[in-house]
């Protein structure tokens, strides 16, 4: 231990960047500045005391506000929890807690993480740090900014079709999306059970490894979480191995813009150069298959998700209810955002009697297909490399009123999604001043791969300790 | 012109398993009586955030369930969630299993108590969550969440019931059964078992299947009987009236007006969108795991059944007690064995058993493991010193009683209480002759012919010895005694 500063110094300087750009930034719905500083100064004593800390213990972190933090408000982003406070710890956060990091508050978010630009927040959308006229990207945009902003050293967010390596990728951070079942959901607000992920966003994959490294591992609280042991992620990054690289030509389409396309190509050189072998691959159900599949399947488990959000025993209840009937739809009505409200239909329909086989039947159908397919390719390749967003950061407003166009933003996420491997987007350039990420994908429970080669590309790079002018 | 109808009756049969913790959650179920909302937690309360957890004791106790009833066992584990909106369920869907249910295709098998028999199939058994309670104050309604995931095993029939009464004893069996494998209270009065019948009607011969119609809300064997026998009188009549109702309706029964009224049709039309559970991963069940339940499972009531009509010559009803009553069965056994299976002490010890003691046991309103039985080894000495004659049947009883309250051995309690019958014939003899002596008249009326005379005269012979002597031997020494004087000329 270096003793640059203490670890009350550093909770501090956090506090004090949120206090000067938050307002416009929009990072935080609840900051834990008090209980945050508390928990600082007994760490800095047991420093004073000589005692070993753990590698996390002290260090400031932010929490998407679909995590529940036992007795700190936890609101989705949504009126219908604006009051909510969290009666118990989620699995992560008493890891985190075991650990010794320190919360430093909740973070801005997409309601139930419906949305790809923090505009869907019911209170007011996060900004941009590269440019404040700009979405940072959605829906963990909150805690990509936090981490952005260095108002938070790593932020704790979840991915379900995109939303951790998204916003990475638009705010210029590290973002892990980890293998479907290696990090507990309980206690994370779901979104769509079958697709929820929680994960790290931090500024580089080692800080990512040495955060999943306490968070992973069996919980007896989720059935879906695997027996799988941890691997010990942050000391196996060096390890040397060669690598084949598979490049699907399908997510390098025309349409993708073209200096985003000859960043990420150029990325992939430097990988290349590190002694790696890259080859052409196809994912042909990948991209628009996979996007119409995942809205789907994930618009219908969110509808049920979402049934328990009714105004009977917590969250908001309307006043104008004379019936049982009124309860449920005024409660719900009020509640819920209209993009909400949007999912929860489309759910409900194609879950619907006559429509289910048309629609949800036939999607995991085609799910199955994508994973067989990313099977296939993997007895090719070790890993994936792709843009994980097909633009740089876009206005705020350009794509809210067009539903298509903002799920597009997820085109080159969404697959990972289906099939339920891990994916990591790191900032790999700047294109006309604007964060652009590369994504790097592993077959399933093969994060630790993943971070040993977004590690080795960051050891040879430095996009990713570039900072926003603020 | 009356025409014959035949009535079909179908059961739907919800069952709460007797398990310590919740269906998907650890919170204490089954509590009967507990303050409202002091059993709940994150998952069964319907909290953003929970996640259902299996209770591996439910699936084994509704597997137990499914082959107690001769089903067949899915071994691939899959569950539904059944989405509706109804403030008694918290997250807005019922975790169950739709298309895959843990046990198909099974059957019971019951035999009337006229001797003939009926076969009920079971279409299937699956297991879900029980929702919360409502109640109704005034205008407010109030939800206790304590129910709220209950393991529950619902239990489909086909409609093979053919008569009010054939339903009644299948529920009776039913009841039986589950609480024979431990697997239930099965408590109707107690919400431990509830019950929907589907009942119509058809002219006898015809093999289709009218609209039927769906009785909720019977909460009782009686209920279920009153409920079924109304619905067959009244669907006779619309039948002879050749209106018969023309689709299925629900209805409830209204046990204050003893009949029934249709259900708003809201209730009856929902589409719950099924799909399959994303939080609970599909299992494979071991085929050793079926097998050890199969093999742990308790003797079945008609396995009991066959054994002791094959075993002991007890009477049928006395069959039926011990099969209901697993305590009163294994004290039965073993006085049985204590008494070497002879049968007329075996079958003297069963009238003792389910009349004299049982009765003692009902007066004291203690059941099951609460019984305070007497030890088999003194029951047993009970019996033969009533079958040997050293206790008359009143002698008996006493004693019984004397051993019921405060336990011992009834040698000991009949001697202290003077029960013991005298058939000592010396001291006898001293009685006869005084009996004879005192009672000239009686004896020549015997002499003459008067065999009442007898009686009296033994009457008298027990009053001399305070009730002690053994009336048998009394009266073969009296005949005795007076056939060896000479008659009189």
């Amino acid at each position: 231990m270096n003793h640059d500063f203490t670890c009350t110094e550093l909770v501090q300087s956090c506090l004090d960047i949120i206090s000067k750009h938050d307002k416009v930034l929009g990072a935080f719905i609840t900051v834990t500045g008090e209980q945050a500083l508390s928990e600082a100064r007994i760490v800095d004593e047991k420093i004073k005391r000589g005692e070993q800390i753990g590698i996390l213990e002290g260090i400031p972190y932010s929490v998407k506000d679909v995590i529940l933090t036992e007795g700190v408000k936890t609101t989705a982003g949504s009126n219908m929890l604006k009051d909510f406070v969290a009666p118990y710890d989620a699995t992560v956060i008493k890891r985190m807690k075991q650990a010794g990091a320190i919360m430093i508050g909740k973070t801005n978010c997409d309601a139930y993480g419906h949305g790809a630009s923090n505009e869907y927040s019911d209170f007011f959308p996060s900004r941009n740090p590269w440019d404040t006229k700009l979405v940072p990207g959605g829906s963990s945009g909150g805690s990509a900014v936090s981490v952005s902003a260095d108002m938070a050293i790593f932020s704790l967010g979840g991915d379900t079709g995109g939303s951790i390596r998204q916003p990475a990728s638009l705010s210029g951070v590290t973002a892990l999306r980890v293998s479907y079942g290696r990090i507990s959901r309980y206690g994370g607000i779901a979104y769509a059970s079958s697709f929820d992920t929680i994960g790290p966003i931090t500024k580089s994959a080692e800080d990512a490894a040495i955060v999943i490294e306490a968070l992973a591992g069996q919980d007896e609280n989720d059935h879906t979480t695997r027996p799988e042991i941890v691997p010990e992620y942050s000391k196996l990054l060096d390890k040397k191995e060669t690598l084949t690289i598979g490049i699907p030509k399908e997510f390098f389409p025309s349409t993708l813009d073209a200096d985003v396309k000859a960043k990420v190509l150029e990325s992939i050189e430097i990988l290349k150069k590190l002694g790696h072998t890259v080859k052409e691959i196809s994912l042909p159900y990948s991209t628009d298959v996979a996007l119409a599949t995942y809205n789907i399947l994930t618009r219908a488990e969110t509808s049920s998700n979402l049934e328990r959000l009714d105004g009977v025993r917590y969250g908001h209840r309307s006043k104008d209810a004379n019936t049982l009937e009124e309860l449920y739809m005024n409660s719900r009505a009020e509640g819920f955002g209209a993009e909400n409200k949007l999912r929860i239909m489309l759910g409900s329909y194609v879950l619907s009697a006559g429509y289910y086989d048309a629609y949800y039947k036939k999607g995991q159908k085609v799910r199955t297909i994508i994973r067989n397919d990313f099977d296939r390719v993997f007895k090719e390749v070790d890993v994936i490399v792709c843009p994980t967003s097909p633009t740089t950061a876009f206005s705020l407003g350009q794509k809210t009123g067009d539903p298509v166009q903002m799920d597009l933003s997820d085109v080159f996420t969404v697959s990972f999604s289906l099939a339920g491997i891990p994916a990591i987007s790191v900032p790999c350039a700047l294109s006309k001043g604007l964060p652009v990420g590369m994504q790097i994908a592993g077959r399933y429970f093969e994060e630790e791969r993943v971070l040993r080669l977004a590690h080795q590309y960051q050891q040879a790079s430095d996009y990713h300790k570039q900072k926003p002018p603020l | 012109m009356k025409e014959d109808l035949e009535t079909i009756i179908g059961l739907e049969v919800h069952v709460q398993l007797k398990t310590q913790s919740g269906m998907f959650c650890r919170c204490s179920v089954g509590i009967d009586d507990a303050p409202p909302n002091t059993h709940i937690c994150a998952v069964c309360l319907g909290q953003v955030g929970a996640l259902p957890l299996i209770n591996k004791k439910a699936v084994e106790l509704c597997t137990s369930m499914g082959l107690a009833l001769e089903c067949e066992i899915s071994k691939h584990s899959k569950w539904d969630r059944k989405n509706y909106f109804y403030p008694d369920l918290p997250k807005g869907y019922q975790i169950s299993q739709y298309d895959l249910p843990l046990c198909a295709k099974g059957k019971l098998e019951i035999t009337r108590p006229d001797g003939t028999k009926f076969t009920v199939r079971i279409h299937r058994i699956h297991l879900e969550e029980d929702a919360a309670k409502t109640m109704h104050k005034g205008d407010k309604t109030l939800v206790d969440f304590n129910r709220s995931g209950t393991p529950l095993a619902e239990l489909v029939t086909e409609p093979d019931l053919r008569s009010v009464e054939d339903a009644r004893l299948f529920l009776q069996e039913l009841q039986l059964i589950v609480r024979s494998i431990g697997a239930s209270h099965a408590d109707m009065e107690k919400g431990h078992l509830r019950c929907d019948a589907s009942i119509s009607l058809r002219p006898m011969g015809e093999t289709k299947l009218y609209p039927r119609t769906e009785i909720k809300n019977l909460n009782s064997f009686r209920n279920v009987e009153r409920a079924l026998a109304y619905e067959v009188k009244k669907q006779s009549s619309l039948w002879q009236e050749g209106k018969p109702n023309s689709g299925d309706i629900t209805v409830l029964w209204d046990d204050a007006k003893q009949s029934t009224r249709l259900m708003r049709d809201k209730e009856s039309a929902a589409d719950y969108r099924y799909f399959p559970e994303p939080d609970i991963p599909e299992v494979e069940l071991a085929e050793e795991y079926v097998t050890s339940i199969k093999l742990s499972l308790p003797e079945l009531p008609s396995a009991k059944r066959k054994r002791y009509a094959r075993d002991y010559s007890i009477k049928r009803e006395d069959i039926e007690s011990y099969v209901t009553d697993l305590n009163l069965a294994n004290f039965f056994e073993s006085v049985a064995e204590k008494l070497g299976n002879i049968p007329e002490k075996v079958k003297l010890a069963s009238n003792y058993i389910t009349s004299d003691l049982a009765g003692h046991l009902a007066a004291g309103q203690l059941s099951g493991e609460d019984m305070k039985l007497p030890s088999h080894e003194h029951f047993a000495k009970l019996i033969n010193m009533i079958s040997t004659g050293e206790l008359s049947s009143r002698g008996g009883k006493d004693v019984l009683l004397i051993m019921h309250k405060s336990g011992g051995d009834p040698e000991v309690i009949a001697r202290e209480n003077n029960l013991i019958q005298k058939h000592d014939e010396g001291e006898l003899i001293k009685i006869v002759e005084q009996v004879i002596k005192d009672n000239e008249k009686v004896v020549a009326d015997y002499k003459a012919g008067k065999q009442a005379s007898l009686q009296y005269l033994v009457g008298q012979g027990m009053k001399a010895s305070k009730g002690n002597a053994n009336p048998t031997v009394l009266s073969k020494l009296l005949i005795t005694a007076m056939a060896s004087e000479a008659p009189e000329i």
